[in-house]
């Protein structure tokens, strides 16, 4: 029995960084040609 | 725009190319472009395949429709600095084995070269993320170079809601807060990319 609890505790340990990861995010923005055109002497 | 800003999941994803489905990585900036559902077209300088391990000469041609041309094209950042490596690449946007993490931002954007080869800087503000209404909130706007190095920039355009403010030679916009509320600030001024919105709470 203290075998079992012991894998599932093992089991839980491993899963925990797993789910953590499928929740992560990133913000995201993609900014096409339209919002980046240059006036050239925008420049810097 | 054409997709975002918007928080999107790091998973794996699959995207076709050259008439097959090739596997990307899923904390890799093409995976995040192909999580907005904005269309895209890649081409492949190596041989990429159902394993993520063989996407790292992916090459996005286009976005949207806004195709590459000349030395003009789609490049990323994550937050300040530009990716190294390919997109999908297993060893990371900067070669080093880190991958993207939970929080971090990626920008893609439509770079025009400059003269000396560069792309256009881009924008970022500083400024308190809460002001009382009809206080004045300092906004120092900042343009990031190809290095992730960054200059104070005069000129920008930044808003509050509907409520806007020119930087000055120091990089400084002061607006008023509007009524109570949780609103966008953002900066833009042609020939940059314009900033990642923020929130500010005014109240």
């Amino acid at each position: 029995m203290r075998r079992i609890a012991a894998l599932l505790l093992a089991a839980a340990a491993l899963a925990a960084p797993a789910a953590a990861g499928a929740r992560a995010k990133v913000q995201v923005m993609v900014v096409g040609r339209a919002r980046c055109s240059p006036g050239r002497s925008a420049w810097h | 725009m054409l997709a975002g800003p918007e928080r999107v999941a790091l998973k794996p994803r699959t995207a076709p190319v050259s008439g097959k489905r090739c596997s990307i990585g899923r904390a890799t900036p093409l995976s995040v472009l192909a999580g907005t559902g904005v269309s895209f077209r890649l081409r492949d300088y190596g041989a990429c395949s159902l394993r993520a391990r063989d996407a790292g000469s992916l090459y996005v041609s286009k976005i949207g429709s806004d195709r590459e041309s000349g030395s003009d094209g789609w490049v990323y950042k994550v937050g300040r600095r530009p990716g190294s490596a390919g997109a999908a690449d297993p060893a990371g946007s900067f070669g080093t084995g880190r991958l993207l993490r939970d929080g971090q931002r990626v920008l893609w954007f439509w770079c025009v070269k400059d003269p000396a080869d560069a792309c256009q800087r881009t924008l970022e503000t500083t400024s308190a993320r809460s002001v009382a209404p009809g206080a004045p909130l300092a906004v120092t706007v900042r343009g990031y170079d190809e290095a992730g190095k960054g200059v104070v920039v005069a000129g920008a355009v930044v808003r509050l809601g509907a409520v806007t403010a020119v930087t000055g030679p120091d990089g400084v916009a002061t607006l008023t807060a509007p009524a109570a509320g949780r609103y966008r600030l953002q900066a833009e001024k042609p020939g940059m990319v314009l900033s990642f919105p923020v929130r500010v709470t005014v109240g």
